[in-house]
C-alpha cells in the first residue's frame, strides 16, 4: 500500500468517525408531506421503522452505555438475555486479529489488525503460507500485542507494537503435530493451540488413535484413545506433556487462565450408555504428568456431540474464577435453536451471567444466528468482553459480547460463507 | 377447482411470508449496517444530518422494494448503492440551488456543502471532493470500505476492470492534486 492510500484511508476514517454512534439518530417517521401518497405507504414504513428505532436504541445503547437518549429496549420476541448486570470495567483490548482468506478484503490470506473501537486497518500482514481452511486458528497473549497462528501445521508468532502495526512474523521451529500424541494408529482430528498470556509458551491438544465408536441419532461418534496437552516454551524450546488413554471425543477446547491453569473440556465418546463430559484445569506449575489427574470442574456436564446441540466452545477466564462457554441446540416443541453464551462459576458452577441468548423460530429465515451459531474466540485480558463469532449458512460476523448485547466489532465487512477466517484479541 | 381456489389464498400466504421476511431482513440489515452506511454518506456528503436523511431513505426504499429483489442477500449492496444515489441527489441538489442562489446574497452557509468546507478542511478531503463523482465513490468504497474490485463492480454495477482503472485514475488524480508523484510511490 503506497503513503497515499494509507493517508487516503486514514482520512476517510477520520471523516466517518464524526459519525459516532452515540449522535446518530435512530430511523424516525417522516413528517406528512402528501395526504394520498403518504396514506398508501405510510403505515407499512411506520411499523417497520417502529422496530428499527427500537433496534436502534438498543444499538446504540450497546455502543455507549449512557448516553443513549432513548432507554434501551429490546426487541422482546428476540433477545431473552437477563438485564445487563454492574456495567463491567472498560479494558476492552485495543487491537483484533483476523486472519482471514476468501473472496472478501484481503484477497490473499493475511492477519490483519483492526482497531477495536474504530475497526480501523492498522496492519495487514500476509501470511506465507494458510492449510486447510479448516484448521485455521489464532490466539492473543495478554498483552494484545503477540499472536500466535496456526495454519493446521505450522505455527506463527505475529508481534505488534504499541501502536498495534507490525513488529514482526516469525515461523515457529514447531509444528502441531508436536501436540499429536503417540498412538497404535496415527489418525488423528486437528490439533489445537493456545498462546499462554505472557506469550511465553504454547500449549497444543491433541487426539490420536481416533475412528468409529457408535452411531447416535443417526450421526456417527468418533472416538480417540489418545489425548494429551503439550507445552512447549518458545523461549527455551522445553515441552512437557500430560496424557491419557480414555475413549474421548474429537474436540476438546484450550484455553489459559491468568495462573498456570489450562481449562480443557472432554466429553467420553461410549457405545452405549450416557457419555460422561465436563471441564477439567490442568495445574501447568504442579508435578506430574496424567493428564486425569487435572482438577475436574463442577459444571454441568456438556451437552453430548450428536449433531444437533453441542457446545461450541468454552474459555476460562484470566482469573480463573469462571468458564465462558457457547453453546447451540434444539429448542421447543415445534423445532427451532437456540443459541447462548453464558458465564458460569469454575468453583461452584452456577449461572454468573448470560451474556448472549438468542432462540430462533425454525420458520425464521432472515435471522443472524440461524444455524451454525455462535463460538467464543477469546475473552479480553480484563475478563470481560467476549470475542464471538456468529456463523450463519452465509455470512460470518465477528463481534463482542458483554453485558448481554452482540456488538459487531467496527470496520470488519461481513465475510461471506466462502471465507474462512478467525479472529483473537 | 380447489386448486384454483387455493390459489389466491397461497399467494397472499406467499406475499405475508415475504413481508414478514422482508422486515427482518431490513432489521437485521439496520442493525449491522446503519453506522457503517451513516459513515458511508458521511463521508461523501459531509454533513451528517443530511447523511442520516440519506441512510433513512434507503431504507426507506429497502423497505419497500424488498418483494422486488431477486436475492435477498444483494440486500446490503442494494442499501448501499441506495445510499450512494442519494449522496448523488444532494450534490445534484446542492448545485441546483447554488445556480438560482440570488447573486447578491453571497455564498450559502447552510447545507451540506459548507458543512463539508468547515470540517474537511484537510487537503487530501479537498481534492478528493474535486474528483469525479465515479472516481471519489470508488476510492471510498475501496480505501474506507474495504470493499474488493468484485464487491465495488456490484455496489455500482460496472465492471471489475473498470473498477480497476477508476482506481488507479483516482489515485493518480489525487496525486497530482496534491502535487505528488504517486508514480514513484508505488510499489
Amino acid at each position: 500500500m503506497t503513503d497515499l492510500e494509507q493517508r487516503l484511508r486514514d482520512e476517510l476514517q477520520k471523516i466517518s468517525e464524526r459519525a459516532d454512534p452515540g449522535s446518530i439518530r435512530p430511523l424516525r417517521v417522516r413528517p406528512a408531506r402528501g395526504h394520498r401518497r403518504l396514506a398508501r405507504w405510510l403505515t407499512p414504513v411506520a411499523a417497520v421503522a417502529a422496530v428499527l428505532a427500537v433496534i436502534g436504541g438498543v444499538y446504540l445503547a450497546g455502543h455507549t452505555p449512557g448516553r443513549a437518549s432513548h432507554p434501551p429496549k429490546r426487541p422482546s420476541a428476540r433477545l431473552t438475555a437477563p438485564p445487563p448486570g454492574p456495567a463491567a470495567p472498560d479494558v476492552m483490548p485495543p487491537y483484533y486479529v483476523v486472519v482471514q482468506e476468501g473472496p472478501g478484503y484481503p484477497l490473499v490470506p493475511a492477519a490483519v489488525v483492526r482497531s477495536s473501537r474504530t475497526g480501523k486497518v492498522l496492519a495487514s500482514v500476509r501470511l506465507p503460507k494458510v492449510g486447510p481452511a479448516s484448521s485455521l486458528a489464532i490466539s492473543a497473549a495478554a498483552d494484545d500485542r503477540t499472536v500466535l497462528i496456526t495454519d493446521g501445521n505450522d505455527l506463527f508468532l505475529l508481534r505488534l507494537t504499541a501502536g498495534g502495526r507490525p513488529a514482526g512474523l516469525s515461523r515457529l521451529p514447531l509444528s502441531l503435530a508436536a501436540g499429536v500424541p503417540p498412538g497404535p494408529t496415527r489418525f488423528s482430528v486437528p490439533v489445537s493451540a493456545a498462546l499462554s498470556p505472557d506469550g511465553r509458551t504454547v500449549a497444543l491438544e491433541g487426539q490420536s488413535s481416533c475412528g468409529p465408536v457408535s452411531v447416535s441419532k443417526g450421526v456417527g461418534v468418533l472416538g480417540c484413545r489418545d489425548n494429551a496437552i503439550r507445552l512447549v516454551s518458545l523461549v527455551t524450546g522445553a515441552s512437557r506433556t500430560w496424557s491419557m488413554r480414555a475413549l474421548w471425543q474429537p474436540g476438546i477446547w484450550i484455553s489459559w487462565d491468568g495462573n498456570d491453569h489450562v481449562l480443557f473440556s472432554w466429553a467420553a465418546a461410549s457405545k452405549s450408555g450416557p457419555q460422561a463430559s465436563g471441564y477439567r484445569l490442568l495445574n501447568v506449575a504442579g508435578p506430574g504428568s496424567d493428564l486425569l489427574a487435572a482438577r475436574r470442574l463442577p459444571l454441568a456436564p456438556l451437552p453430548v456431540d450428536t449433531g444437533a446441540s453441542y457446545t461450541q466452545s468454552a474459555f476460562v477466564t484470566p482469573d480463573g474464577s469462571a468458564v465462558v462457554e457457547s453453546t447451540f441446540g434444539p429448542v421447543g416443541p415445534n423445532g427451532g435453536t437456540t443459541v447462548s453464551v453464558v458465564e458460569l462459576s469454575a468453583r461452584t458452577g452456577r449461572l454468573v451471567r448470560v451474556l448472549l441468548e438468542e432462540s430462533i423460530a425454525r420458520t425464521d429465515l432472515s435471522v443472524l444466528f440461524k444455524n451454525e451459531g455462535c463460538s467464543v474466540l477469546a475473552i479480553g485480558p480484563g475478563g470481560v468482553h467476549a470475542l464471538v463469532e456468529c456463523t450463519t449458512l452465509t455470512r460470518t460476523v465477528f463481534g463482542r459480547v458483554d453485558d448481554g448485547r452482540f456488538t459487531r466489532l467496527p470496520g470488519l465487512p461481513y465475510l461471506g460463507s466462502s471465507a474462512t477466517a478467525t479472529a483473537a484479541w | 377447482m380447489a386448486g384454483e381456489a387455493g390459489e389466491p389464498g397461497r399467494r397472499a400466504d406467499r406475499a405475508r411470508a415475504g413481508r414478514r421476511d422482508g422486515a427482518l431482513a431490513v432489521t437485521e440489515l439496520f442493525r449491522e449496517h446503519h453506522l457503517e452506511l451513516v459513515r458511508l454518506a458521511l463521508v461523501m456528503v459531509g454533513d451528517l444530518a443530511t447523511a442520516e436523511d440519506v441512510v433513512q431513505d434507503a431504507f426507506e426504499r429497502l423497505h419497500r422494494g424488498w418483494p422486488g429483489l431477486r436475492q435477498p442477500s444483494s440486500g446490503l449492496a442494494y442499501v448501499r448503492s441506495s445510499v450512494l444515489n442519494g449522496c448523488r441527489s444532494v450534490h445534484r441538489r446542492a448545485a441546483v440551488a447554488r445556480k438560482h442562489a440570488p447573486r447578491l446574497a453571497g455564498p450559502s452557509q447552510s447545507g451540506p456543502d459548507a458543512a463539508t468546507a468547515a470540517e474537511d478542511r484537510g487537503e487530501l478531503a479537498a481534492a478528493l471532493r474535486r474528483l469525479p463523482r465515479r472516481q471519489r465513490e470508488v476510492l471510498v468504497l475501496r480505501y474506507y470500505l474495504d470493499l474488493d474490485a468484485a464487491e465495488i463492480a456490484g455496489t455500482l454495477r460496472i465492471a471489475p476492470s473498470s473498477v480497476r482503472a477508476t482506481v488507479a485514475r483516482g489515485l493518480a488524480a489525487l496525486a497530482r492534486a496534491l502535487g505528488e508523484d504517486e508514480a514513484s510511490d508505488r510499489s
